[in-house]
């Protein structure tokens, strides 16, 4: 599964809960915060920028 | 409480927008029955009454929070050419709805329109990067206004502009009766303040230029002449006009700069 986010959203989008960038990692098709160690999925091309849906990643 | 239902399916909300309506004078005088191309119009007139609050152009980065399916985004991105827009809502449903209605959207199309899902109060937006911040009758669902307001600050640059269109108690002392009045106000759908905390919360939030402006004269009348014409012409939804009229309810754009 491969995702896509557009350059000039990601430059506006942050953590929901520590505010920093996010990354997209493409093959897990998520969006990443290494700060706040979540990960966001993205469904149906719409990023799911909720803390209760994000999965924990070390 | 948008999940199994599309309100836009509703005659009440014709065109796939859902908001009262800014209405202009009506084409067949103020005792005709509102057209359906009039309905639309008006909700269309909503979201233009907003953007051009915030001064909205070329070249600007905006975000509309709770912006259901998305109809009222894409002729913001249409009309007024910013260079983003981020269009956010709590509601996956409301969402996949959008993604149907508004395919200039989708990842790595050409309009600078894009949906996220998030929270009116935790927004996924990096600090000052945006010039402009709104949301059109949305704000009514908000679980946390002052959390919204502190991140609608947040996100915006200084001088960058927020508005919300929304209804609110006209005071705090009319809450009973409207209560009494409105269903939606009773069964906790609808969770409004009075418009003076509103501003309060921005001020609190460090905004400045703070202002809630009646539009009740181009919602009220017309939107209760257009229920009058719908499947919900005998039941409670036409208190609204009389909660107006009363001077308990009213229907503001509040605008503020950060």
């Amino acid at each position: 599964m491969t995702a896509k986010i557009d350059d000039w959203l990601l430059e506006i989008l942050a953590c929901p809960q520590s505010k920093a960038p996010l990354r997209l990692d493409e093959e897990a098709g998520e969006l990443v915060c290494d700060e706040s160690g979540l990960a966001y999925p993205i469904r149906d091309g719409i990023p799911v920028l909720l803390v209760d849906e994000a999965r924990r990643i070390n | 409480m948008y999940g199994a239902n599309d309100l836009s399916s509703l005659t009440l909300f014709s065109g796939g927008f859902i908001n009262f309506g800014y209405w202009a004078d009506p084409p067949g005088g103020p005792d005709s029955a509102p057209t359906v191309a009039e309905r639309t119009a008006s909700q269309q007139e909503m979201y233009r009454q907003v953007a051009r609050r915030l001064d909205l152009g070329a070249g600007q980065r905006a975000a509309e929070v709770g912006c259901g399916l998305g109809v009222g985004a894409a002729l913001v991105a249409a009309e007024f050419s910013p260079a983003a827009l981020v269009a956010l809502d709590l509601s996956a449903e409301q969402l996949g709805r959008a993604r149907e209605r508004v395919p200039q959207a989708r990842p790595g199309a050409a309009a600078p329109l894009r949906f996220v899902q998030a929270d009116a109060d935790r927004l996924p937006l990096a600090e000052a990067a945006l010039d402009a911040v709104y949301s059109v009758e949305a704000a009514q669902h908000f679980e946390d206004l002052p959390a919204f307001a502190a991140e609608a600050r947040r996100v915006l640059r200084p001088g960058g502009r927020l508005a919300v269109a929304v209804f609110f108690l006209t005071a705090e002392s009319a809450r009973a009766r409207a209560t009494t009045l409105l269903e939606t106000f009773g069964n906790g759908v609808d969770v409004v303040v009075a418009v003076d905390d509103f501003t309060a919360v921005l001020r609190a939030a460090g905004f400045t230029d703070v202002a809630a402006e009646s539009i009740g004269p181009r919602v009220w009348h017309r939107f209760d002449a257009w229920i009058a014409r719908t499947e919900y012409r005998d039941v409670w939804s036409r208190n609204w006009l009389r909660a107006y009229e009363e001077g308990l309810v009213d229907y503001y754009i509040a605008t503020a700069r950060r």
